[in-house]
């Protein structure tokens, strides 16, 4: 899949493909696909007669973004006007968007064509794409598995070529775990590098949105679009003008590659092979590896579980069914109402400062671990997810699911970027390498998901 | 009965755009649901803009007035405080951790002063939800419960809505009228709260409510329970609210969307070195700086244009002179034509040549309030109002002569006045103004009746 | 929703805050850690209101997807218990 975006730029740029074909022959695939799969919940009508208008700019040379004629799939926690953002879940199976979120304006005045909404674990709660209202998502890379979550559809939209990319959003990992599941190129940018509004909250002080892509120019391409200073928004980094496809290096000399000891205890070991195959590889091409300390690194996960939760419950208190949707504890799944009860528990006045605040506490532990261990190093490379994706409808307990992300959590919690590529396979199943960087390491990221892949 | 009373005073800060949004501020003007966008409906997915500058910056500047401790170069988070209720879009209302601690106002003393932001307008009765209001940047003010009767209440309250309006921070009274809850609690019984109260007046009318209603049943021996109630305007009595109404425990938390303020030493300089003085510090100054009466002083403060426009009239003809004037004329010309002094459209100098005509005898006191009351409603020169209503004084000969009339066409009258009764020459004084056209000075036709009906007698 | 499925999910909802309380036994005691990265004073001056445009379309867009609204375009909800 090594440099498909690039590759199809070119051909819409030359007139080799009309971005009207484009957009029809992924309706078409979408369509065909689509029924076994369940990776799109919602198709936007007007992509073709969008399609069209960019088309006809093409021809008339007048100038076009960085995307022009590329077809995006959204997840479905993003809000996209006059399409429904349900976040999979019955809460809002109705709700149809009343604006434009940020990344969508952008992705707009790019030339981006948003061919439809994918599925998702309900309001992200989840790790394997299974939690959705509107059904399960399978693998496209490793069938009758569990694509993983929560950004289920977008990761396997790109995977089965559904269309050329796609925005999902992690907060603790969901779009970094199916990146790795379904072998695509995932990103999550540092915290507060992208625009939140018009995202529809799991954890405000956590979520990012990020892309995915067939390949690490288009995860490039489409962060540089949407990422940068808005603002319309409180919580964000003053980063303004970010460009990081034109500048994708394929050599890795002169830099430190982290690696922990930490990764190896918590991960499976089949997976722990191929990490370490692709970490010798890193090194022929000219990295220097470096052993980190990541000591408390397990802890993020009931830590994040119970921040996560608190965050959560606040912002489901809107879902009252007062204004729009259905009142959320009525209608949502089990593991949401699970965050949610965990959430309204864990905060009540008795309880704050054993739990709330304390897991508080363990987050800046992990957070400057991850700090100094990125004093030291450019990047820490390692597994994305410590275990394989389960079968479908295998039943697993909650902290089975929940162990999923051991791994993704602490960059979350840190505010570090972190990106995703296929490091190769164990039982024909994609297996991720993760490629997490400092704040606003974006590009030191690219470069090393760039050179493994040019090499993979 | 020992009672204790105390406030928790919301007023709406004056701002063109609400606290965390662009929609504008004038909910009344507008019909339901028109000033409202993704952010102020709490919309999935809508994150807050960053809070409104002028709105913080106005708060500090109440909190100042008030006489608190501003919290400086500390984390001031701006918290979620959660609870179901229909006015409120996104399930929790934003409020501030305290901006101003341990102010007093007129021997209360003031516990905090924070932000917050208004929710919705729900009318419970009907069952209907307007988010015009939802939004508009609020400072909330806290009491301790240092006051002892209904009076006392009101007049902290009335105080208190003075200094806001001094302070030219909040949405004018006609607006948004100021909203408190009331906690009343009478020696052997629990703390009631008191909610939904929206006027001065509506909040003596609840506490005299509740007065009453506790001491009758700690009267009968039954106990009063610490509890929540609303007042209800149409009734004039309090109701308590269903607990399933009420959150017990609000479940702060740091919003995520929103950095926290810190207050640093240069904004509180900046904002204190534009800052008005308050009214109760103001009047205790006008009573030293000009020597006169406290209650000409309150008078005077009562309006902090009034205020204004007495300081600089003060300067240039005596201040005693201008107060009485200010209280017993000017002050009762504007209520009499519902106007407040920042209405007014004459100019201070017309003011003060007008008082300077009458301090010198030019004119009469009685001209001078005609002179006076015309300046109120069409400004200009003195001296040409002065001919325009004709009372230019009358000559000497022209008087004598209205005297004579007066006294030719009154004879029982005059009889009268022979014979002995004052209230008889208070009418032929009259009769003379009205023959002069009020263009004489009384005391000097008084001279003139009293020589003529002597010489007569 | 079964009272049943509430108990089990508020139990399973537990097992992870277990864990947390024994993950964080003996690990210093920090400051709070609130924010994915810190600052403060963000904020923006008053100004003009947005365009009556901008929210003109808005408002149909919110009309059209509540449950209920009366004809002044007030929003229906349940009227309130403690008014009787």
């Amino acid at each position: 899949m090594d440099e498909v975006t690039r590759g199809k730029l070119e051909a819409i740029r030359q007139g080799e493909l009309s971005v009207v074909e484009n957009v029809q022959r992924m309706l078409e695939r979408i369509a065909k696909l689509n029924p076994k799969i369940n990776a799109f919940i919602e198709l936007n009508p007007d992509a073709l007669a969008q399609a069209e208008a960019v088309e006809r700019r093409l021809r008339r040379g007048e100038k076009v973004g960085k995307l022009a004629g590329l077809t995006v799939g959204v997840k479905s926690n993003i809000n996209v006007l006059g399409l429904r953002a349900t976040c999979a879940s019955k809460t809002l199976e109705d709700y149809i968007a009343t604006y434009d979120a940020e990344v969508i304006k952008r992705v707009r005045a790019a030339g981006g064509i948003i061919i439809g909404m994918t599925n998702m674990d309900e309001f992200a709660c989840g790790s394997s794409g299974e939690t959705s209202a509107f059904g399960a998502t399978d693998n496209p890379a490793a069938p009758g598995h569990i694509p993983g979550g929560s950004s289920s559809g977008s990761a396997a939209a790109i995977a089965a070529g559904m269309c050329d990319l796609c925005l999902g959003s992690d907060t603790g990992g969901s779009i970094r775990n199916p990146a790795s599941h379904c072998g695509v190129v995932g990103v999550k940018p540092t915290y507060g590098l992208v625009p939140r509004q018009g995202l529809i909250d799991l954890a405000m002080s956590l979520d990012q949105i990020g892309p995915f892509a067939p390949d690490v120019y288009g995860a490039a391409l489409l962060l540089e679009v949407i990422a940068g200073f808005n603002p319309n928004e409180c919580v964000m980094l003053d980063a303004k003008g970010v460009s990081y496809a034109d500048e994708l290096q394929t050599d890795l000399k002169g830099m430190r590659v982290g690696i922990s000891p930490k990764f190896r205890e918590l991960t499976d070991p089949k997976i722990m092979e191929v990490i370490d195959s692709a970490i010798k590889k890193l090194q022929d091409l000219g990295a220097e590896i470096v052993e980190v300390e990541l000591p408390h690194l397990e802890k993020g996960l009931p830590a994040y579980y119970l921040i996560m939760s608190v965050e959560f419950f606040s912002a489901t208190r809107k879902f009252d069914g007062r204004k729009y949707g259905k009142r959320i504890e009525d209608v949502c799944g089990d593991e949401v109402l699970r965050r949610i009860l965990r959430g309204r528990h864990i905060s009540r006045k008795e309880y704050r400062g054993k739990y709330y605040q304390r897991a508080l506490q363990v987050r800046t532990i992990i957070r400057e671990e991850l700090m100094t261990a990125l004093e030291k190093v450019d990047v820490i490379v390692g597994p994305t997810v410590p275990k394989l994706p389960h079968k479908m409808g295998e039943k697993i307990s909650v902290s089975a699911m929940y162990a999923y992300d051991y791994l993704t959590i602490p960059a979350n919690l840190a505010g570090i970027c972190g990106g995703v590529v296929k490091a190769g396979e164990v039982d024909g199943i994609p297996v991720g390498l993760q490629v997490q960087g400092k704040v606003l390491g974006e590009e030191e990221v690219f470069r090393v998901l760039r050179s493994y892949e040019a090499v993979a | 009965m020992k009672m204790l009373i105390g406030f928790e005073v919301h007023q709406q800060l004056s701002t063109g755009r609400k606290m965390y949004c662009d929609c504008p501020t004038n909910y009344q003007e507008v019909p339901p649901n028109t000033n409202i966008c993704p952010i102020c409906t709490g919309m999935p997915g809508s994150k807050p803009l960053p809070p409104n500058e002028r709105a913080v910056d106005a708060a500090i500047e109440i909190a100042l007035m008030l006489g608190c401790e501003i919290i400086a170069d500390r984390i001031i988070y701006i918290q979620r405080k959660h609870y179901d209720y229909p006015d409120l879009p996104s399930g929790y209302q934003r409020t501030s951790l305290p901006i101003g601690l341990n102010g007093e106002l007129q021997g209360v003393r003031i516990r905090e002063v924070h932000l917050e932001e208004d929710p919705g307008q729900y009318d419970p009765t009907l069952g209907t939800v307007d988010f015009n209001r939802s939004g508009v940047p609020l400072v909330e003010i806290v009491t301790e419960p240092d006051m002892h009767s209904p009076e006392e209440a009101r007049k902290f309250l009335r105080q208190l809505v003075r200094l806001l309006e001094y302070s030219g921070k909040v949405r004018p009274e006609a607006g948004g009228a100021m909203r408190t809850d009331t906690n009343i609690s009478l020696e052997g019984g629990g703390r009631v709260e008191v909610k939904n109260i929206n006027s001065v007046k509506g909040a003596y009318r609840a506490i005299k409510f509740e007065i009453m209603r506790q001491r009758a049943k700690l009267e009968r021996g039954e106990a009063v329970t610490r509890e929540t109630r609303a007042y209800l305007e149409s009734q004039k009595i309090t109701m308590p609210m269903r607990l399933k109404e009420l959150e017990e425990d609000y479940r702060y938390i740091p919003d995520p969307d929103i950095f926290p303020l810190v207050i640093d030493q240069a904004r509180i300089r900046r904002i204190k070195a534009s800052m008005v003085e308050a009214p109760h510090l103001r009047e205790q100054r006008l009573v030293k700086q000009y020597g006169i009466g406290p209650s000409v002083a309150n008078v005077i403060a009562s309006e902090r244009e009034l205020a204004n426009l007495f300081e600089v009239v003060a300067r240039e003809v005596d201040p005693k002179f201008v107060a009485t004037w200010f209280r017993t004329k000017l002050k009762k010309i504007l209520n009499y034509m519902k106007l407040r002094a920042e209405d007014v459209k004459f100019v201070p100098e017309q003011l003060i040549d007008l008082l300077k005509m009458i301090k010198s005898d030019e004119i009469t006191p009685e001209q001078g309030e005609l002179v006076l009351r015309e300046l109120v409603k069409r400004p200009g020169d003195p001296h040409e109002l002065l001919l325009q209503l004709g009372l230019v004084r009358v000559g000497r000969t022209e008087l004598q002569a209205a005297v004579a009339e007066a006294i030719r066409t009154n004879p029982e009258v005059v009889k009268d006045y022979l014979a002995g009764k004052q209230e008889a020459l208070h009418f032929l004084v009259g009769k003379v103004m009205q023959l002069t056209n009020m263009r004489a000075d009384p005391r000097e036709i008084i001279k003139l009746l009293r020589a003529e009906l002597g010489r007569e007698g | 929703m079964s009272e049943q499925r509430q108990k089990e999910i508020e139990l399973s909802a537990e097992e992870i805050v277990e864990s947390f309380v024994k993950a964080a036994e003996g690990l210093p005691s920090e400051r709070e850690t609130y924010y994915g990265h810190e600052a403060c004073n963000i904020m923006r001056p008053d100004g003009q209101p947005s365009p009556d445009e901008e929210r003109a379309d808005f408002r149909k867009q919110f009309l059209a997807i509540t449950p209920g609204v009366d004809e002044h375009g007030n929003l229906r909800v349940e009227v309130a218990r403690w008014t009787r």
